[in-house]
């Protein structure tokens, strides 16, 4: 199958230049090269700009509600473990309101993969600070400059115990539709953050003021090195920084019931 | 110096709730505070916590001298039955 | 000769009152009674006053108490106002010196009370003045003997046991009987057995009189949370997502130890039901326990099942608010909290159940609405009965069939407009689709069009006046005399205590019990003379009757306690004589 494919015929409502055309793009291509059959391709999304993209991608998908789509998506899996579960969301709805779903999917390690569509700012509000705005930062639409600091979303994701964290740019559709097919393969909480500009609100974060600072990693940093690059801030690594292998939560939970899973299946 | 008897020995604790009955920790078994034996030792009073019978809680060492002014009864510590959990609700 | 007593057991929390609580209920299901257990107890882990309360010969509690076995001080303390006149008091002779002002774990404002009412003396002086019938038992002598012919580590079991025997040897029971129950208590019972010989041995010249045998019944002995446990597990349950919370935890870890149902804990409650309305989705059959605090939580997520048409059953364990409230005692304080939870326009089925077997009977119909009509239902139930242990029906549960999934997954629609607003489920993961919080369009695609809007809202709405219809008839239950003067209306665990109340007051009484409160059933046809509506909040039942119906009076019960017959009966004779609002104020 081949990404067209997957178009549903919904009109795209982001604003043009949006960072989340490139991720749409690339999401649809992995999923065609990795040819899953879109009745089993479910999506789940929060509330945000970026959480429309359920409605762009055929599949099976659910839109629940602002920071909740971890939990929904969770309980989707877990019930059917042969679905294969995407939770796509804002670094607001993910890292915000849903932060603390997003640490216990972390330490489940259920078989999800998570895609944070990051750009530092609440869009469909009109431009309040996200978690990831770096501080003293005042946008377009702020009344102050930023009096928070930024998370970072990979150490965060590298404490709550996620087995595959990677970074991404949106606008580097081919390594981030590669990046997605790895994603997709593995097997556990995986995540990747992916930097994208909101074009109408953040007047910082640019396309240009990406680029200028973003480098690939060579390879998957080792132990030493691991921390430091996931902090840099002058200069943006992209990449997979963190992969394992681990026993997954529904594994753990079958093992202990002393039974298969039990989910709906024979589709 | 105080009367030898397992509520007054260093190695006895009373039952955090019925206080007339203890464990020995030097025995390794149940007796009664009136009880005592060749094994008494006067509580020694050099730890950072100690339990009092008569208020039912854990007492602060600064807080000692007070409570035995007052004739409350003090040990190192409470014994609590093995199996106390199955007789507790949640809540 | 009918059996009818109230005894209670009191103690330390953690300090075997659970055990020889338990032992006393068998004892008299083994001789043939009706039993009812109540456990109240503080939100303590260790060390505070908790009680068993206990009715034989009927299935409410009673006032004031025929026996007290009380294993401190504090016990005799707190119930002393509660013992019938020539009660049997058991206790340990050396409590009987303790004053209250020497009691570190009971609260300042019952010592106040006790100082006003009796001064601040020791219990023998408080109680030479009493006719109690007052049994001491020298305790610590009695443990010296025990701990001389086997060496013993849990001394509260040791006089839990002593206390609890002699106290039902004295009520009447024989010893073939009490051994009985304190064998299918413990597994090694070999220490206990020897305590109750002791105790027995201590008060076997007493003036006791042989109780004698009921109608020997072959039930099951379970308290609400358990009852409900099982109930789901025959109704089929799938999958169970909680988070820790009193009073629902004890239901959810019965669940999750048949081993049998995938049990998830949860970082929060918004994520325990989100997970459920997950596997709902995907096709399981799904449900969340929660309590007032919890249900909070979950509100966005009601709303959320409500607009994409979700099943979902989520067990509602009332308990004292607002906020934490007293987090181990009663209410019915959510009833208004579950009837508009979620914002929005938010049709949703609310279920009330009256006592176990109820509790049992409406798990399994708050699985057939809720899948049936794709909407989420709570049922709401209460502490009073989550811990209240009680005989069952062996064969009163229910088994569903499978969840339906028999639509073609071409073009399907999940949000397929018919006739009675039903649109045919299919599980994620078996036609593509879109489920969505957004308003939606019939394949689920979001829309603001007004015109799709209104159709959709009206489509939610039709199944809900299509559960009306179908739930028309079993929406209440009545009881009573149909040409009665005054109607009482009530809901949830008052239900026995109104029943026996009524037969006890032999005067025209209508009992009309909901069962449904959402949607809210017409009453006008039930409401016969005067209207007095009962319950455990400050007055919600009374304002869902006053917008739907009429009411001329509310007795209330607003002090965390589990309702009592006699404070009902006093209650219903206050309403006669022309009173409005009556409190009732029973419970310890």
């Amino acid at each position: 199958m081949k990404g067209f494919d997957y178009k549903t015929d919904a009109w795209i409502q982001w604003c043009p230049g949006c960072g989340n055309y490139g991720i749409l793009t690339a999401l649809r291509n992995a999923i065609a090269e990795v040819e899953i059959d879109p009745k089993k391709l479910v999506i789940v999304s929060g509330i945000g700009c970026s959480s429309r993209i359920v409605y762009y991608i055929r599949g099976s998908n659910v839109h629940t509600i602002h920071g909740r789509a971890i939990p929904v998506a969770s309980g989707i899996k877990l019930a059917n473990p042969d679905l294969m579960v995407i939770v796509a969301g804002g670094d607001g709805d993910l890292l915000g309101i849903g932060a603390g779903h997003f640490v216990a999917l972390g330490r489940r390690n259920i078989d999800l993969k998570v895609l944070i569509h990051d750009n530092a700012v609440y869009g469909l509000t009109k431009g309040q600070a996200g978690p990831t705005l770096p501080s003293a930062v005042k946008l377009r639409a702020m009344n102050y400059p930023n009096s928070h600091e930024a998370l970072n979303p990979l150490l965060l994701a590298f404490a709550s115990g996620y087995t595959f964290i990677a970074r991404a740019f949106a606008y580097h559709v081919k390594p981030l539709k590669d990046l997605i097919k790895e994603v997709l393969m593995h097997r556990g909480s995986a995540v990747i953050d992916i930097l994208q500009p909101c074009v109408t609100y953040n007047d910082l974060m640019t396309r240009d003021w990406f680029e200028k600072r973003i480098y690939y990693l060579d390879s998957l940093p080792n132990e030493s090195e691991l921390l430091q690059k996931m902090k840099e801030v002058d200069r943006i690594p992209l990449g997979v920084f963190y992969k394992i292998e681990k026993e997954t939560f529904d594994q753990k939970i079958n093992s202990i019931m002393g039974r298969k899973n039990k989910g709906v299946r024979n589709v | 110096m105080k009367e030898r008897k397992c509520a007054n020995c260093n190695n006895w604790s009373p039952h955090n709730l019925y206080s007339f009955v203890g464990y020995c920790y030097e025995k390794k078994k149940l007796s009664f505070s009136e009880y005592f034996c060749e094994l008494f030792i006067e509580l020694e009073l050099e730890e950072e916590f100690y339990w009092c019978g008569t208020c039912r809680s854990i007492i602060e060492s600064e807080e000692v001298k007070e409570h035995i002014s007052k004739r409350h009864r003090i040990s190192r510590r409470a014994f609590m039955d093995p199996d106390y959990r199955e007789e507790i609700y949640e809540g | 000769m009918k059996v009818d007593l109230s005894l209670a057991i009191g103690g330390f929390q953690g300090g075997g009152i659970e055990s020889a609580g338990q032992i006393a209920l068998r004892a008299f299901v083994l001789k043939g009674y009706e039993v009812f257990g109540s456990r109240e107890f503080h939100s303590n882990i260790i060390g505070a006053h908790s009680y068993y309360h206990i009715r034989v010969g009927g299935k409410a509690l009673r006032l004031p108490l025929d026996a007290l076995i009380a294993l401190d001080a504090e016990s005799i303390f707190t119930h002393l106002q509660s013992l019938s006149k020539e009660a049997l008091l058991i206790c340990d002779q050396y409590s009987l010196t303790t004053k209250a002002s020497e009691i570190p774990s009971m609260s300042k404002a019952l010592k106040r009370r006790i100082e006003q009412n009796y001064g601040d003396l020791s219990l023998n002086k408080i109680l030479t003045d009493q006719e109690l019938k007052i049994v001491a038992l020298p305790m610590r002598d009695l443990l010296k003997e025990l701990s001389h012919e086997r060496s013993m580590i849990s001394v509260s079991k040791a006089l839990n046991v002593m206390g609890i025997s002699a106290g039902l040897y004295l009520l009447g029971l024989n010893k073939e009987t009490i051994k009985k129950a304190i064998e299918g208590q413990f597994s090694n019972p070999g220490i206990n057995l020897k305590a109750m010989e002791i105790a027995i041995e201590k008060v076997k010249d007493l003036e006791r009189k042989e109780l004698p045998d009921g109608k020997k019944e072959d039930k099951l002995i379970l308290s609400g949370n358990e009852a409900v446990a099982m109930a789901k597990i025959s109704s089929g349950l799938d999958f169970l997502s909680f988070y820790p919370i009193t009073p629902a935890t004890d239901e959810t870890l019965f669940i999750e130890k048949s081993g049998k149902i995938i049990t998830v804990q949860a970082e929060d409650e918004i994520s325990a039901i989100g997970m459920a309305l997950g596997a709902s989705l995907a096709g399981l059959r799904a449900s969340t326990s929660t309590s007032g605090p919890g249900f909070s939580l979950m509100n966005e997520m009601v709303s959320f099942a409500v607009q994409a048409e979700i099943p979902i059953v989520i067990t509602l364990w009332m308990r004292s608010s607002p906020s934490t409230g007293i987090a181990t005692r009663t209410s019915q304080q959510d009833l208004l909290h579950a009837i508009f939870s979620g914002h929005g326009d938010t049709p949703k089925v609310v279920i009330a159940s009256g006592d176990h077997s109820e509790a049992i009977e409406d798990t399994a119909r708050a699985f057939e609405l809720a899948e049936k009509f794709q909407i989420p239902v709570i049922h709401l139930l209460d502490k009073f009965i989550a811990s209240a242990i009680t005989t069952v029906d062996k064969n009163a549960f229910r088994t569903l069939p499978k969840r339906d999934f028999s639509e073609n997954s071409d073009g399907y629609l999940r949000y397929k407009i018919t006739e009675d607003g039903i649109s045919p489920f299919l599980p994620i993961g078996r036609a593509t689709m879109i489920v969505s919080s957004l308003e939606h369009d019939e394949y689920g695609s979001a829309t603001e069009d007004p015109v799709d809007r209104e159709k959709m809202i009206l489509k939610r709405i039709k199944k809900l006046e299509k559960a009306s219809e179908v739930l028309s008839e079993e929406s209440y239950s009545v009881y009573g005399d149909h040409e009665p003067e005054i109607t009482i209306v009530s809901f949830g665990s008052t239900k026995n205590a109104i029943m026996e109340a009524i037969e006890e007051l032999k005067i025209p009484i209508k009992f009309v019990q909901l069962r449904i409160l959402s949607p809210f059933p017409d009453l006008s046809k039930e409401l016969v003379g005067k209207v007095l509506v009962i319950e455990s909040n400050a007055g919600q039942l009374s304002f869902l009757l006053k917008v739907h119906c009429r009411v001329d009076g509310t007795a209330k019960k607003l002090n965390a306690r589990p309702i009592y017959v006699d404070e009902v009966v006093k209650a219903i004779k206050a309403f006669m004589n022309g009173e409005k609002e009556v409190i009732m104020s029973e419970g310890v």
